[in-house]
This record gives structure tokens, C-alpha cells and sequence, in this order.
């Protein structure tokens, strides 16, 4: 007997050449809170699902209360006692909560006529014992997303969970839904459930955590107790001590920055963005770093006019515009490379060459006429230009590779000459050798005057390419650091934890 | 290292590529015209009328009210959405402009009361088109309900068919140059107008990009609401030229020949459009696909008619028919997109 409620022996676990996780142990125990962190690409959310079924390891072992298991499906690991909250909710908006917590297991008569009234009453009660007030009889849809959190965490315990795996649970919730999950998570750990929680925000590690684990690209860094880390100790093992400076282009030696193209002053968008000053100059590199919620992609949206603001001005090429859209910020020499590129970037059903002119035709056309041996032209030469790995032009984008993909939405803008351009987690999803290509292709756009604007989740990437770094935290950007000035640990430390916290030493 | 030169662009793109390529990337539609010959040649096997020129002439006029209408509702479904009202709309424009006609003689009373009625028509499209792209209301219900509306003036206007159309109109659906009737070259017309616009125009290109993908079209600049407005405008006018082939065949307004009774113009349309291989939900596929759709579904009736089946069994057939298609589009692309 091992005593431990779960043990994951020697994990690895690769995707396409990709090691994912590189023979990683994990232990917990009934009744513990065990905070897992590591910066993107760490590996937790991959470690989590091979617990929680949805993966199986390439290697290692899984036990469950000592016991060796195989789980080949999630349904077969939350019947043994694992259950996993993802930060998409699996819930019915149009059933009560009752119903939804219950779902497939409801009380019945013969005949499959349910016991309404059995189905409520059991539902009050698990839900009292995770000290959550929330009426069973209640439709999903009406509830708050924090709300609905407390159901998925009912539904984890009305299944006799041991184990509750919750992934990033508190990306999307306000400070007062907050305490709420952590007096649920506690009533959990009070009921003897092994609670494994991931977070991107260490303030909560301290607040909850009796153990963390750190992840780093795959490798177990460490297992402590919270007490023997505090919050330095614990970003210095997430960050590690290997830089890969050596693969980012290198900064041109002259400093002087070209004329404003775009300012931001006292912007605010309630409730995500709060008083934001920026001001973006040709030829240089800005980076915003931050966590996801942290109102980043939204201030790039509010940006290129797909997002409305609140109050505030933005100032273009010294001209305050005030409804901005993404049509009229084209217009005025913007573009966008978006964070979702399936989504948002590309016509995924149409080819490249059609993708790659999308939004360049109204400078090409003649009374209204593709000028297709200009067009042809054109896209043939940017696409040879970015290197972009295709069979042809009139090949469905939705099928080429990740990084390919990429390049032909970096292309489409090209193709426009922006002055100001905006990516958003622009080598996300992407192979390594695709990302050095990517950063190139950011740096030498700077070169060629455009003002640019890069937010990123990854802070090597944030450090390596921007010339000034912005680090945004709930809304607000708490600081602004020359790129030479800043470090990891500041950047992760203030991302974290934003800018009222004192800088630990 | 391989030169990247060579692996970026395959040059026989350029040309329009060969044969094998032009015939992946047209696949549905080689599939949907071999279908329609097989069609044709069953019915001459069974019927010995079929194909007399007589008939087959008489089947490409019977097509082009649905042609005309279904080359209407395949641009509305490239761009993503549905238009449900045309069928009101063809029974609106029939029953004023025959109403409005009274059988007077001359083109001075054609040309202004044609003018009046398509402009009627025109002002659903609008409609449809504001209510999609301001009101974000989905283009099922927003078009159901225009078309509902659209029913109910023509039903206050009359129950029963009304009016007379003016003599010189007739000639648009009973001429012919040499042995070709008028309406089928205007048709020809119309659709090559059609295919134009989506193939060699930015506004096309735009179209297939919205239905593709609306929010990365938004986000490449592309404003949605303008191309909406052309998609359902240029719907409800194509429902108006078939209003007008309509009345100068039949001689009369009906109030319910676009979609009441026996040949709904609506549902039709929508399904010429996909049995002719454009995909619900838009992005892919395009007119002459649908010329055959319209072609199958007309020719379906002439050989039912002249073999002697009854019109239940037509029904199921048809309805077969369509299942049948569709079902082969979704198969042949999810075993490309593997």
C-alpha cells in the first residue's frame, strides 16, 4: 500500500514528436489540496487528463488507492472516483440544477417515471454539504458562470468523487466568487476528497494549497509542502534557469523611436479594462504579457474596433477616432493577427490564395473586378516570401499545418502594408522552427517601420521580441518595463500577483 | 535542402491546371450533371415522348421560374443564410402586377407597374437583410416572418387570382428565337450574370468568404451587413423575375402560386440549391450546381408526368431524391477532409 488516494508513477507522454511530459511521478492524498503549477506548455493540463482518463500514457503507471488502473475513457475514471471540472462547463442550460447534477443517474420509478421530488431532495443535499446556496429547482441557464462552477463541483461529489481535478478554475471568476470557491474547495478537503487544483495564479497557491507541484516543459521540477516555498521560491522553479535568448532575432542597434502611431489614454471598459494609457511608435516592438483574463485580447479587440469601450480615447496616425471598426481600422493601416486563427484568422473551406487576399481585394479591384494576374501575383510572391508550405495556391487551408496556417493570416496582412499590427499569441500551437520564423517575420517588420504590438502568454517569447513590455493584471496594466530592464520573475511576479504586491526578494 | 522554390508553388494552377485537378476541385458538380444525364436517359427509355424536342423544350421553360428563384437562393446560402420569404414574394409580385396590368395593352403600362412590384420586392429584401445583419435575428426565422407578412398583404389584396397581364407580356414567356424560347435564353442570361458576380468579383469573393467564416470575414475587413444586404436584395429580385415569367405563362395573378399550394418556391428553391451541391451554412458551391438541381427536379416531374405516376409517389421520390444527394455531398467531403 502506498497510502496515497492517487499516484501517477513515471508519466510520459508525447504528441507528434512533441514530448509532452517526460516521466513525471505525482502524489496525493485523501483530504489534501494539491496546487499544480507551471508556466504554458508545462504540461498540467496533459498530466490532469491522463489521470482523469482522457489520455493514456505513452509510459508510466496510474494507481488509484495503491491499485494499478487503466482508464481508457473519462466515464470509466469518474465512475472509479476522478472526476475532472474543466473550465468549460459540461452542463444543460435549459435543465435545473437538480436535473443537471444528476444527470443520467436520476432516481426513477418503474418505467423509467422519475422521482421528481427524490431527485430535488438529493440535490439540496449535496449541495448544503458543499455550504453552497443555490436552489436545485433553478434552470442552469439563469446561473452566474460561478455559479455553475458549484454545480459541476456538486455533480463531482453526488458521484462519490475521491479525487476532483479542477482546471483553472478562477480564470473567469470576480474576487467575491473567488472566496466562494475556496470555502467549496475547503468543504471538499473537509469530506475527504483529494482536491487537484491548476492555477495560473499563485496567490491562490498560498491561500489554499497544503502541497505544490511545479511542472516545467514537461518535467517534474518539484512536490513541496506550501510552507516550505514562498511566492520568489516558487517563480524561480517555474522559470528554471535555461533561456533560449539565442533563437529571437536580434534588436537593431539604433534606438530611436519613430513618430506615435497609436495612443490609448485613459481607456476603460467596464468590467474588463481599467484606465489604460499606451502609446505604440513606428519601428518598435510592444509586448503585453499577462494571464488569460487578464483583459489583454480584449484590449486588442477594443483596438481594431471589434470590441466597443467605455471611456477613454484612442488616438491613430494623430487623428482621435471614436467608433472605431475593424473595416475602418484597415482603412487606417491596422491588422490583426488573432489569438484563435481556426476561428478568426482563416475561411478554413477556402484556399490559400483566397485567404491570403482576403483582405487586401479592395486595394486590387477594378470597379468592383478581381484583378486576378495581380492578385495571382501578389500572393505568390508572400507566400514564397514567409515560406509558407503549401502544394499550391488553390490548397484548403484547412489543411495545412499549424504553422503554416499561421503564416498565410501573417500574409493576408502583409499583403495590406500595415503601419500598426497586432498579434495576439502569434506562435501559439506552432512548431519550434515555425516560431523562430514567426518572431523574424515580427522583428522585421519593426525594421521596416511598422509599429507593432505582441501579446503573449509566453514570457521568453514577450522578453525575446519586445522592445517595451506591458504587464496587464485584472484590467489594468501594472507595469511598463523596457525589454532589457525586465526579467522573468518580474514579469511572471506581476502577471501573477499585479502591481500592488512588493517586490519579493 | 530541397529549394523551397519548387515545393511553394505548383505551376499547373496557373493554367487552370489539367484535367485530373479540374476534376477534383469540381467534383460535386461533374457528379450532379451525371446525375441529370442519367435522369434524362431513364426517361427516354421509359417515355418515347421524352425526348422529343417538343417536350424538352417545354421542360427548360417549366424550369425557369424555379431557375430564376434558385439562382436567388444560392447566393443567399453562399453567404450563410436562408431566404424562406420568396415564395410570398413571387406570389406578391404576381398578383399586383397582374392586378396592376388589368390587361391593358403597351409598354406604358408594363415597364411602371413592373418598376412598382419589384420595387415591393426589393423592400423585403432590405427587410430580410436588416433584420439578419442589424437585428441579428437568424435568417430562418427573419425570412419566415417577412415571408409570412409578405403572404398576408397578398391575401388582403386578393384570395382569388386577379387581374389580367398585359397581351405584350405574354410574349416573354411564349416567345422564341428561332426554336429557343425567350425566357430559357434570359435564364442563360441571368445565371451567367450570376456566376460572374460570385466568381470574378470582389463582392463574390466576399460572399463565399462571409458564409465561410463570418467573424474572420468581419476581421478582415469585410462588412458583413453591406454583403447581406446585396445577398437577400438580389434573392428577392430573382423571386420577382420569376414572378414575372409566371404571370405572362399563366395569363394571371395567383395569390398563391409562389408558395401556398402545390409547388412551394421557397422549400423548392432551397432544395434545387443543395441538391445542386451548395452547402447549407455557406461557403462552398455556386450557380451552375444549381442549374442542374432545378434541372433534375423539373425533369423529375416531366418523366413522373409522362410515365403515368402518381403525384403521391412523386412526392416520396423527390424527397428521396434530395436525401440522397445531400447525403452523397456530406460523404464525398468527409472522406476529403480526412
Amino acid at each position: 500500500m502506498s497510502g496515497y488516494i492517487v499516484e501517477l508513477r513515471e508519466i510520459s507522454k508525447s504528441f507528434g514528436g512533441v514530448q509532452a511530459l517526460d516521466n513525471v511521478t505525482f502524489r496525493c492524498n485523501t483530504g489534501e489540496v494539491h496546487t499544480l503549477v507551471g508556466q504554458n506548455g508545462a504540461g498540467k493540463s496533459t498530466l490532469m487528463k491522463i489521470l482523469a482518463g482522457v489520455y493514456l500514457p505513452d509510459r508510466g503507471q496510474v494507481l488509484l488507492e495503491g491499485t494499478p488502473v487503466h482508464f481508457t475513457s473519462p466515464y470509466e475514471a469518474q465512475r472509479l472516483g476522478v472526476s475532472i471540472i474543466y473550465q468549460e462547463f459540461n452542463l444543460i442550460p435549459d435543465l435545473n440544477v437538480a436535473a443537471n447534477v444528476f444527470l443520467g443517474r436520476e432516481p426513477r420509478h418503474p418505467f423509467g417515471i422519475l422521482k421528481s421530488k427524490e431527485l430535488i431532495e438529493k440535490a439540496q443535499d449535496v449541495l448544503h454539504r458543499l455550504g453552497v446556496d443555490i436552489n436545485p429547482r433553478i434552470m442552469v441557464s439563469s446561473l452566474s458562470v460561478a455559479q455553475q462552477q458549484m454545480v459541476e463541483i456538486a455533480k463531482a461529489l453526488s458521484l462519490r468523487a475521491k479525487v476532483v481535478i479542477m482546471d483553472e478554475p478562477s480564470a473567469t471568476l470576480g474576487t467575491r466568487e473567488l472566496d466562494n470557491l475556496f470555502k467549496v474547495v475547503k468543504a471538499l478537503k473537509a469530506q475527504g476528497v483529494a482536491v487537484i487544483y491548476i492555477s495560473h495564479r499563485l496567490e491562490e497557491v498560498f491561500t489554499l494549497a497544503d502541497k505544490v507541484t511545479v511542472l516545467k516543459d514537461g518535467k517534474l521540477v518539484d512536490t513541496l509542502p506550501i510552507d516550505r516555498v514562498n511566492r520568489s521560491t516558487l517563480v524561480q522553479m517555474m522559470i528554471g534557469s535555461k533561456s533560449f535568448m539565442e533563437k529571437f532575432p536580434p534588436r537593431p542597434e539604433k534606438k530611436e523611436t519613430g513618430r506615435e502611431v497609436l495612443r490609448i489614454e485613459n481607456l476603460s471598459s467596464h468590467p474588463i479594462l481599467h484606465s489604460i494609457n499606451l502609446s505604440i511608435h513606428s519601428g518598435e516592438i510592444v509586448g503585453i504579457a499577462g494571464l488569460m483574463g487578464s483583459g489583454r485580447t480584449e484590449l486588442a479587440q477594443v483596438m481594431f474596433g471589434v470590441r466597443h469601450y467605455g471611456t477613454g480615447s484612442i488616438t491613430l496616425e494623430g487623428d482621435i477616432v471614436r467608433s472605431l471598426r475593424p473595416y475602418f481600422a484597415i482603412e487606417n493601416g491596422m491588422s490583426y493577427v488573432p489569438e484563435d486563427r481556426k476561428e478568426e484568422g482563416l475561411i478554413m473551406n477556402l484556399s490559400v490564395l483566397k485567404n491570403t487576399a482576403l483582405a487586401s481585394m479592395r486595394h486590387r479591384q477594378r470597379a468592383g473586378f478581381i484583378t486576378k494576374k495581380e492578385e495571382y501575383e501578389q500572393v505568390t510572391q508572400v507566400i514564397e516570401t514567409l515560406g509558407v508550405k503549401t502544394p499550391g495556391l488553390g490548397h484548403e487551408v484547412a489543411r495545412l499545418s499549424g504553422g503554416n496556417q499561421q503564416k498565410v493570416v501573417v500574409a493576408k496582412w502583409l499583403l495590406c502594408n500595415p503601419t500598426l499590427i497586432i498579434f495576439d499569441e502569434p506562435t501559439r500551437g506552432i512548431d519550434v522552427q515555425a516560431k523562430v520564423e514567426i518572431w523574424k517575420l515580427i522583428r522585421d517588420l519593426a525594421n521596416r517601420g511598422a509599429a507593432v504590438l505582441m501579446i503573449s502568454s509566453e514570457i521568453p517569447e514577450i522578453l525575446g521580441i519586445s522592445d517595451r513590455v506591458l504587464v496587464m493584471h485584472k484590467g489594468k496594466i501594472a507595469k511598463e518595463f523596457r525589454a532589457e530592464e525586465a526579467t522573468e520573475e518580474d514579469i511572471l511576479t506581476l502577471a501573477s500577483f499585479g502591481g500592488s504586491v512588493e517586490r519579493l526578494d | 535542402m530541397e529549394d523551397p522554390l519548387s515545393v511553394l508553388i505548383d505551376n499547373t494552377e496557373r493554367r487552370g491546371g489539367n484535367f485530373r485537378r479540374y476534376f477534383r476541385n469540381h467534383f460535386e458538380t461533374i457528379t450532379i450533371y451525371l446525375v441529370l444525364l442519367v435522369i434524362a436517359a431513364t426517361g427516354a427509355v421509359l417515355s418515347p415522348d421524352f425526348i422529343k424536342s417538343q417536350n424538352l423544350l417545354n421542360v427548360l421553360l417549366q424550369a425557369v421560374a424555379l431557375g430564376l428563384v434558385s439562382v436567388g437562393q444560392t447566393v443567399v446560402i453562399l453567404s450563410g443564410g436562408l431566404d424562406l420569404s420568396v415564395g410570398a414574394t413571387i406570389s406578391m409580385v404576381a398578383v399586383y402586377s397582374s392586378g396592376l396590368m388589368g390587361g391593358r395593352p403597351g409598354i406604358e403600362v408594363i415597364i411602371p407597374v413592373i418598376l412598382l412590384t419589384t420595387s415591393m420586392a426589393l423592400v423585403v429584401g432590405l427587410l430580410n437583410s436588416q433584420l439578419v445583419s442589424k437585428f441579428r435575428i437568424t435568417p430562418f426565422i427573419a425570412t419566415l416572418a417577412t415571408g409570412s407578412m409578405v403572404q398576408g398583404v397578398v391575401l388582403m389584396y386578393t384570395k382569388r387570382p386577379k387581374g389580367l397581364v398585359s397581351p405584350e407580356w405574354k410574349y416573354f414567356a411564349e416567345g422564341t428565337i428561332g426554336p429557343i424560347p425567350i425566357a430559357v435564353i434570359f435564364f442563360i442570361i441571368i445565371v451567367g450574370i450570376a456566376f460572374f458576380i460570385l466568381s470574378k468579383t470582389v463582392l463574390g469573393r466576399y460572399i463565399y468568404a462571409t458564409g465561410g467564416n463570418e467573424n474572420a470575414s468581419r476581421l478582415s475587413g469585410i462588412r458583413i451587413d453591406r454583403v447581406l444586404i446585396f445577398v437577400y436584395v438580389f434573392s428577392s429580385f430573382m423571386a420577382a423575375l420569376s414572378a414575372l415569367f409566371l404571370i405572362s405563362r399563366m395569363g394571371i395573378g395567383d395569390p398563391q402560386v409562389g408558395g401556398l399550394t402545390y409547388q412551394r418556391y421557397d422549400l423548392e428553391s432551397i432544395a434545387a440549391v443543395l441538391v445542386g451541391g451548395t452547402v447549407l451554412g455557406g461557403g462552398a458551391g455556386g450557380v451552375i450546381g444549381t442549374v442542374a438541381g432545378v434541372l433534375i427536379l423539373t425533369l423529375l416531374n416531366n418523366v413522373f408526368n409522362l410515365v403515368g405516376v402518381s403525384t403521391f409517389y412523386q412526392w416520396s421520390i423527390k424527397g428521396a431524391i434530395i436525401i440522397g444527394a445531400v447525403a452523397i455531398y456530406r460523404m464525398q467531403r468527409t472522406t476529403r477532409s480526412l
